[in-house]
């Protein structure tokens, strides 16, 4: 199934590629499955020229990880070099402090259908 | 960290996908024909195990011990299939054909019958699955990327073998047979149970140990006494950097009347393989107790004298108490032996008063030229002793390379008496002395005779080998070598 429908798929943010209703019912169905987990988009920001992209966007996240922790392991998982930048901003609204648990962060910046969402850039940008 | 630079505009989105995977994939020194392999088995195992992705989180964190239970389960279960096998009667034909048999049963099972008999979930199917992120597991992707990394190094090495077949068959048939005597010799020895036992109990244990990084740990508790095994007298004289200069010396110094064979006997010196062991495992070591330790009874700083392995932590030494040292010295003025002291005397006065006095000046030129190695800054220290005031000396660097000379004769001199009650006190410091006197006269001499040496000593292999002996310091004492060459380009015109 995904070649083909993948990257039109990835081409739309997930926010216009579902439902308000169908997230609502997505986070709870997925809550109730793992309560010790905190669903979190990661999507490439749509300007970024030298990131590659997830394999995924959808990613449950255990609470008591740091967003340094987290940092960590997406760049892993994009098979970054140490020399290349990665920025990943809360909410489209800027970068958060690397000391805070996903639990904070998420307490602070969830979406009003459950997800927190996440952009990652290679640069910072801030007031696009 | 560097920014990869996005200023150069928003635009050809299209094709940066393509880009940014071929970027960033963890580049190699090798092909970029490899990297592309790699790539191309990655993406592929990827689209395979993709929506494996929590099974295979699952089923590490079960190896790693992060679910107890479900781990004891998984041993238990590997265990009973095992000796099932092992201890079963029944034949193998039996058990392949049943194997078979079932696997086929499965395989039409999951891709005829349960497509058919199972409800259509749409908003199912059109999930993506969640990715998982759990710290200390590797993800499917890195999983992805290690096997294919693995399966192109599989496939490069069988190729290489066939290659090698082809080309001398007779080699091959002789390594290959040898090797299989090995492996018949051990079957005949070891059971086939207890190795095969003990592969499962390896393929088992590994993501644990790998988990909590035992291997690293190991090797580091295992690389000193490796290189304790390494080492041999000869060996390790033949390796060091300063031998060179050793080396040189004899030819170099042959011409210039100041060399006795005495002399020369002094500054080789005399190896203990014991002790130059426990001294390179203490230099290799990164563990300040052991530091600790070897300084604190005294024998760290006469070995330290004696064996030019260590010169970068005199070095340190010199330079982080260098009043402290002349502080020391000075207390042994008064000595019992008169002539001894009297050479010893004037070895201070020359050498340690000076910089003391003028530690200001010294400290601010050293500050100027960041000459940190020895040999520089002894070389200035003896500058401003005989020219007094440094920046406005005229003296040529022969005038002062003769006197320099001259002096450090007669405190070597000095050094090899007998000397009962120094001895008594400090075993270490004469030959600590007579040393590094030595070494400063090279160095004058150095300067006297040609710029093109000090270049010559600091070339690339002698940089490499200073750079593993290097434990804890070792970024430092390479940057104070980059420094010492600077200041030989600089300071030479003064």
């Amino acid at each position: 199934m995904p070649p083909l429908e993948k990257p039109q798929l990835q081409n739309k943010p997930f926010k216009l590629r579902k439902s308000f209703a169908t997230r609502r019912q997505e986070v709870a169905g997925i809550r109730a499955k793992f309560p010790n987990k905190i669903p979190v988009i990661i999507e490439r920001f749509d300007r970024e020229k030298f990131l590659p992209p997830l394999d995924k966007t959808k990613f449950l996240v255990p609470h008591e990880l740091s967003m340094t922790q987290f940092i960590t392991i997406i760049r892993n998982r994009m098979a970054l070099l140490p020399t290349q930048a990665f920025y990943l901003l809360v909410n489209n609204s800027g970068l958060s402090s690397m000391s805070l648990t996903m639990a904070q962060v998420y307490k602070d910046h969830q979406d009003e259908d459950g997800f927190l969402y996440m952009t990652y850039a290679s640069q910072e940008m801030f007031g696009r | 960290m560097a920014h990869t630079g996005t200023l150069e505009g928003a635009s050809m989105e299209d094709s940066s996908d393509i880009q940014g995977s071929s970027v960033c994939l963890r580049s190699r020194p090798c092909s970029s024909e490899r990297d592309g392999q790699v790539r191309a088995v990655k993406a592929a195992l990827q689209s395979r195990l993709g929506p494996y992705e929590p099974v295979l989180t699952y089923l590490q964190s079960v190896l790693v011990w992060e679910r107890p239970l479900q781990c004891v389960l998984l041993y238990t279960a590997v265990n009973i299939v095992f000796w099932f096998f092992a201890l079963t009667s029944l034949r193998l034909l039996f058990l392949l054909a049943f194997g078979l048999a079932v696997v086929i049963s499965v395989d039409t099972w999951k891709n005829k019958i349960w497509p058919e008999i199972r409800v259509q979930n749409m908003e199912e199917s059109e999930n993506e699955s969640w990715g998982l992120v759990q710290p200390g597991i590797i993800s499917v992707p890195e999983l992805c990327h290690h096997i294919a990394e693995a399966w192109v190094s599989g496939t490069v090495l069988k190729s290489n073998v066939v290659q090698y077949k082809r080309h001398n068959p007779g080699k091959f048939c002789i390594l290959t047979c040898g090797v299989f005597t090995c492996l018949a010799v051990v079957g005949q020895y070891i059971p086939g149970l207890v190795l095969s036992y003990s592969a499962l109990l390896a393929t088992l244990l590994a993501p644990l140990a790998a988990y909590h990084r035992v291997f690293q740990y190991v090797w580091v508790k295992l690389e000193p006494v490796l290189q304790r095994l390494d080492f041999s007298g000869t060996g390790y004289m033949m390796s060091k950097p300063i031998d060179n200069q050793f080396l040189r010396r004899p030819i170099r110094g042959s011409g210039e009347a100041s060399d006795s064979e005495e002399e020369l006997a002094a500054f080789c010196p005399t190896f203990d393989d014991a002790v130059v062991a426990k001294e390179l495992a203490l230099t290799d070591s990164e563990h300040s107790d052991a530091e600790m330790s070897y300084t604190e009874n005294g024998t760290f700083n006469l070995s330290r004298g004696q064996t030019p392995l260590t010169e970068g932590s005199e070095d340190f030494d010199r330079h982080s108490d260098n009043e402290e040292s002349f502080a020391a010295d000075l207390q042994d003025f008064p000595s019992i032996n008169p002539d001894a002291t009297l050479m010893d005397d004037d070895d201070d006065t020359s050498i340690g008063l000076p910089s003391l006095a003028l530690s200001g000046l010294a400290s601010h030129r050293a500050s100027v030229l960041d000459a940190h190695l020895d040999s520089d800054q002894e070389d200035l220290d003896e500058e401003l002793s005989l020219s007094g005031l440094p920046p406005a000396s005229d003296f040529t660097g022969d005038l002062a390379g003769i006197i320099a000379s001259n002096m450090i004769q007669a405190a070597i001199a000095g050094a090899l008496q007998p000397r009962p009650h120094a001895a008594q006190r400090r075993e270490g410091p004469p030959k600590a002395r007579a040393q590094r006197s030595y070494r400063k006269q090279s160095s004058s001499e150095l300067d006297t005779d040609m710029d093109g040496e000090d270049f010559e000593m600091l070339d690339q292999s002698e940089l490499n080998q200073m750079d593993p002996t290097g434990g804890a310091g070792g970024s430092r004492r390479g940057e104070s070598q980059g420094s010492n060459f600077l200041s030989s380009l600089l300071g030479k015109p003064q």
